[in-house]
């Protein structure tokens, strides 16, 4: 488990430091830092491993998708206001030190990490790095694709549409694992149709795609189902391909109704029961009340992040703290920075 | 004086913006820098009164502003220590009076305080406003406490303020002296809103008819005078 992430120079955030807990809730105004957090934590198992998103396929690249501007077309976003020269993810994991550094140098990015990695040589010359990234184009060159520590998965409702192409493109493998049937039933707790499957056939023109199953046999497209449904099969999915040992959501509360939300704070409780970390950023108090309330609460801090200078400030609250600042009156979104 | 609002989707919110908006004043803010919260006990029109007093107010000056949701009169001073995780030196407690007598109020209060380790020191009482030094764990802080009502009404609350308001801008014959806020719901929209149009317009009838409540913000703004004296030297 990852027990503390120092951050420097990466993104929005010159300088951070923060605990983190079995199950940890961001919140706090917008631009304050939260999802440079749980991107920093999808790059640090390693930025070049594959993840399930298409056809994005490596992590680096799937913030790449996120980040990605009409004229800015390289990583150079990865550096804290474009050009410092170096940005580094320094993760305690269970007591040990593990970082990830990315340097700047000419036009590159070079990736470094601390752990003994096998030496790499490139045109006969041995390298300190495992990978780099071009600063101006799309261009990356992987060295080392396997995770360096345990792996994340970063769940985003800008990634969904990534998510379900990759769901097509290994339905073989997904189907074969016996899950889909169990996601499908889940759903229909929160929706009034009863699901008994999850499926992929032929739509009009023959064109495969993937169904929910309905129980008079019925079937409905993943894509014509609701956002918060088709959010939570593709996510559901994704974690049982991956098995990561960090879920990563951000903005937990987008598209759902708080039905699908308890579900998934009971999802969260079992993970964490079998020593799963989530770390979730929410703009909403519903929504951390919810993801908060059936896990144990010396397992869970809700931290309260602001910016001040580009400097990551952070106030750790309980749930019962939180309750107590609503008791008078007082939503710490929006105060947040009066309290740290 | 320009508020903040702690809480952006309560009803306090809501019915102060709304007012600000009929009444053209500028009396909200989005920043978040401010050294004094004022928490209202008692609802609306609490909330909308304070909104147009505020706006008589100094208004370079800043303050927070809270409703705890199904919490009214002596039940705030409970909450008292959750204001004192802000960095803040002032709170404001705006409360009814209601059918207690003045020294019977000071003695519930004191007791109030006492029973949450609130550390106090009176420095300044009049009629309906009681001024504390404060301390609790080690955090100082002055606590205004403005309690509304009149003499010449019998259940006191903000209402005592806006019926007289009533009588002497609209020229509304009040029969009943028990029961303000009976009177005060009996008016029409009409006439609610023209009361708080005068209280605008009227700033100087407005101090005669609040006078615990501006004499309350006076005093916070010497504070904040000799405070800012104290920075130059």
């Amino acid at each position: 488990m990852i027990k503390q992430l120092k951050i420097k120079n990466l993104k929005g955030i010159k300088e951070g430091v923060l605990d983190l807990f079995p199950l940890t809730i961001f919140i706090g105004s917008n631009n304050s830092g939260k999802t440079t957090i749980l991107e920093a934590l999808f790059l640090a198992p390693n930025p070049f491993r594959k993840v399930p998103y298409v056809p994005h396929y490596s992590a680096v690249k799937v913030l790449h998708s996120l980040h990605k501007t009409l004229e800015d077309q390289g990583f150079a976003f990865l550096l804290y206001r474009y050009n410092a020269e170096e940005a580094l993810i320094d993760c305690n994991i269970n007591g040990e030190n593990y970082f990830l550094k990315f340097i700047k140098k000419d036009q590159y990015l070079y990736v470094s990490t601390n752990r003994t990695l096998k030496i790499f040589f490139e045109k006969g010359k041995q390298i300190d790095h495992f990978g780099y990234l071009s600063l101006f184009n799309y261009e990356t060159k992987p060295l080392y694709t396997s995770p360096i520590i345990e792996s994340s998965l970063l769940i985003s409702s800008n990634l969904l549409k990534a998510g379900f192409n990759y769901l097509k493109e290994n339905w073989v493998s997904i189907i074969n694992m016996g899950i889909c049937r169990k996601i499908a039933e889940e759903c229909s707790f929160f929706s009034s149709e009863k699901y008994k499957d999850i499926t992929i056939e032929p739509f009009l023109g023959g064109k495969l795609s993937v169904y929910a199953y309905l129980e008079d046999g019925t079937r409905i497209r993943l894509g014509d189902l609701g956002e918060g449904i088709q959010s939570y099969i593709i996510a559901r999915i994704l974690y049982e391909v991956e098995k990561p040992s960090m879920i990563l959501w951000d903005d937990i509360e987008s598209h759902f109704n708080p039905k699908i939300l308890l579900k998934i704070s009971d999802w969260f409780a079992d993970l964490i029961d079998e020593g799963k970390q989530i770390i979730l950023t929410t703009h909403s108090l519903e929504a951390a009340k919810i993801v908060c309330s059936t896990v144990d609460p010396e397992k869970t801090r809700i931290l309260l992040l602001n910016l001040e200078k580009n400097v990551l400030n952070k106030k750790e609250l309980t749930l019962e703290e939180l309750k107590n600042f609503l008791k008078s009156g007082i939503d710490v979104r929006v105060t947040g920075s009066m309290l740290l | 004086m320009r508020l903040v609002f702690l809480d952006p989707t309560s009803d306090l919110a809501s019915n102060i913006r709304t007012i600000s908006r009929k009444l053209r004043i500028n009396v909200v803010t989005y920043i978040d820098t401010f050294d004094t919260i004022i928490v209202v006990s008692n609802g609306t029109p609490d909330d909308q009164v304070m909104g147009i007093i505020c706006h008589h107010c100094n208004g370079e000056r800043i303050a927070g502003i809270a409703k705890p949701p199904g919490i009214t009169g002596y039940a705030v001073i409970d909450l008292l220590v959750n204001y004192l995780k802000f960095r803040i030196k002032n709170i404001v407690i705006l409360k009814d009076q209601e059918q207690e007598t003045i020294d019977e109020v000071f003695k519930n209060f004191k007791e109030r305080l006492n029973k949450n380790n609130i550390k106090h020191n009176l420095i300044k009482k009049e009629a309906r406003l009681m001024i504390y030094n404060c301390s609790h764990a080690g955090r100082e802080f002055r606590i205004i406490f403005i309690l509304n009502g009149l003499d010449k009404f019998e259940k006191h609350s903000i209402e005592d303020h806006l019926v007289k308001c009533a009588e002497e801008f609209l020229k509304v014959k009040i029969d009943d002296k028990k029961d303000p806020k009976k009177v005060w719901k009996g008016l029409t929209r009409e006439q609610q809103e023209e009361v708080f149009k005068k209280l605008k317009e009227r700033k100087n009838k407005a101090y005669l008819i609040f006078p615990q409540h501006f004499e309350a913000f006076k005093f916070l703004e010497k504070t904040w005078q000799r405070i800012e004296k104290n920075k130059i030297k």
